[in-house]
């Protein structure tokens, strides 16, 4: 990032261009909607152009791996995405998650988000929330290979959901060959987008059972291995009385790490007032599926996190007394 | 009331229409309950039983909602396994997960003659919380922000002020 706040990407000849989409840390214009809109984890934009035969090749991925926390880093990380067809794209522009939109056109950025919203549907197919409309695992996987044909970050997080899926099917081989794929990838990943591919990786291993569910553990007790050495606790942030307890009840994650979200949501989640016995309280409530949300309560100065639950209803909201708005 | 049954029936409309199951479920649950139980108008209620009870669920909605029921009482074993002092919020979890599990139950067994979802351990934790010194406050204002929020007047033992197990 310039010190004016612009992101360029190395065009090599044609010099440096700007990802005119990103608008600044953690956000990004949506071509879809025209919107500034919050970037989620393992999202990318990628800058393209003309090759010379008139078809669109993607120069340089930007990925989304969440705050840096320092002043002087952007947490959009720029990866040379070599000749990466748009058409690939495209089959995973159809993702229902909310950040994927159209490919990107020529000359033009375009947000990436089908390895990731491929991969949480992925993981959710084994619950049975994820049984009443999602894609067939058959579409979700050619899907998935698109996304997988990205090198980089974005690649890795749509090879951790294939070897879900392959483990799913039962086809172990291709599994471990997709394993050493992940490994390989996390080698190149660090912090956020770590914990986000294993955090993939274990939803959708957890699923399994039966033959596949030893090999299946093993690759979810290396995930969640990894997901507990995801780093220190952001300093200086809130407190949070009983984190240790919070997390056990409300994640599969590590106290730090469980902290860590609980902060970056109250960032960029939508804020809401409601009280109790007298309390007034803020929540930060981010949409993740047509009935789920991210929730996260703090005292209304900020200073203090009460709790922070994913995967909360409609319901649950209303009964806290907050009314999402239309369109929310 | 009519527009309370009306915005419940939309919601399971709105959920189903977008397939979830469970979601959806809950609510045609909560307008079975409330059609059965509550205390509605008898021209209201019979307008309104009729509806809901004639409402045809597939038998992989039913399934889903089976699935996901015992889902929900294996999570809330999971937040009730782990000690310590409860937040507000957390209670009301607690006690809106647990209220959806026995709505989706007693649709199911109505429908089905099966229920969902073993619920005898829980509960007894669930009790335990509820009395105890350091949450019964808490819990008293969850159940009635909840019973002034729910939207329409379920009838459950997890709403009323003497909860036995």
């Amino acid at each position: 990032m310039t010190p004016d706040g612009k992101y360029l990407a190395d065009m090599g000849s044609a010099g440096f261009k700007e990802a005119e989409g990103l608008t600044r840390e953690g956000w990004y214009m949506s071509r879809e909607t025209g919107k500034e809109t919050p970037a989620v984890v393992g999202g990318a934009y990628t800058v393209s152009s003309h090759a010379s035969d008139g078809s669109v090749v993607t120069n340089a991925v930007f990925v989304w791996t969440g705050d840096s926390g320092s002043q002087f880093m952007s947490g959009w990380k720029l990866y040379p995405a070599g000749s990466v067809q748009t058409g690939a794209d495209a089959s995973i522009s159809s993702s229902p998650a909310n950040q994927a939109t159209s490919a990107p056109s020529a000359d033009e950025g375009g947000i990436i988000a089908g390895g990731q919203a491929m991969s949480v549907q992925a993981a959710q197919s084994h619950s049975p929330q994820g049984a009443g409309g999602g894609p067939s695992m058959g579409a979700m996987r050619s899907g998935l290979e698109g996304a997988s044909w990205i090198p980089g970050p974005i690649g890795s997080v749509a090879a951790a959901t294939l070897v879900g899926i392959d483990i799913y099917q039962g086809n172990y081989g291709q599994a471990a060959l997709g394993a050493l794929g992940i490994f390989g990838g996390r080698a190149m990943t660090s912090g956020v987008r770590a914990v986000r591919d294993t955090k993939i990786v274990t939803a959708a291993l957890e699923g399994l059972s039966g033959a596949g569910a030893k090999l299946g553990n093993a690759f979810a007790g290396w995930a969640k291995g990894a997901i507990g050495n995801a780093g220190a606790k952001i300093r200086g942030g809130p407190s949070f009385a009983g984190l240790k307890d919070h997390a056990s009840r409300h994640s599969n994650l590590r106290p730090n790490a469980y902290y860590n979200a609980a902060v970056q949501h109250l960032r960029s989640g939508s804020r809401f007032n409601f009280q109790h016995g007298g309390h007034n309280k803020t929540a930060t409530v981010t949409r993740t599926g047509v009935n789920s949300f991210t929730f996260t309560s703090a005292s209304t100065s900020g200073n203090r996190i009460f709790t922070h639950i994913e995967g909360v209803s409609e319901g649950y909201l209303k009964n806290l007394g907050i009314t999402l708005p239309e369109g929310f | 009331m009519e527009k309370a049954l009306r915005d419940v029936w939309a919601s399971y409309e709105r959920f189903r229409s977008k397939g979830e199951a469970y979601s959806a479920i809950t609510q045609l649950a909560g307008l079975e309950n409330v059609v059965f139980f509550g205390t509605l108008e008898v021209s209201v209620r019979d307008r309104w039983r009729s509806r809901v009870v004639n409402e045809k669920l597939s038998p992989a909605e039913m399934e889903v909602a089976l699935t996901s029921a015992k889902v929900t009482v294996e999570r809330l074993k999971r937040i009730l396994g782990v000690g310590g002092r409860f937040e507000y919020e957390e209670l009301m979890l607690l006690l809106t997960l647990r209220i959806e599990v026995d709505l989706v139950n007693e649709l199911l067994v109505r429908r089905t003659g099966v229920a969902a979802a073993e619920t005898v351990t829980i509960d007894e934790d669930l009790v335990d919380l509820m009395q105890s010194t350091n949450h019964s406050s808490a819990f008293a204002n969850a159940q009635a922000a909840a019973r002034r929020n729910w939207g329409i007047p379920i009838a459950t033992r997890w709403l009323s002020s003497v909860v036995q197990n």
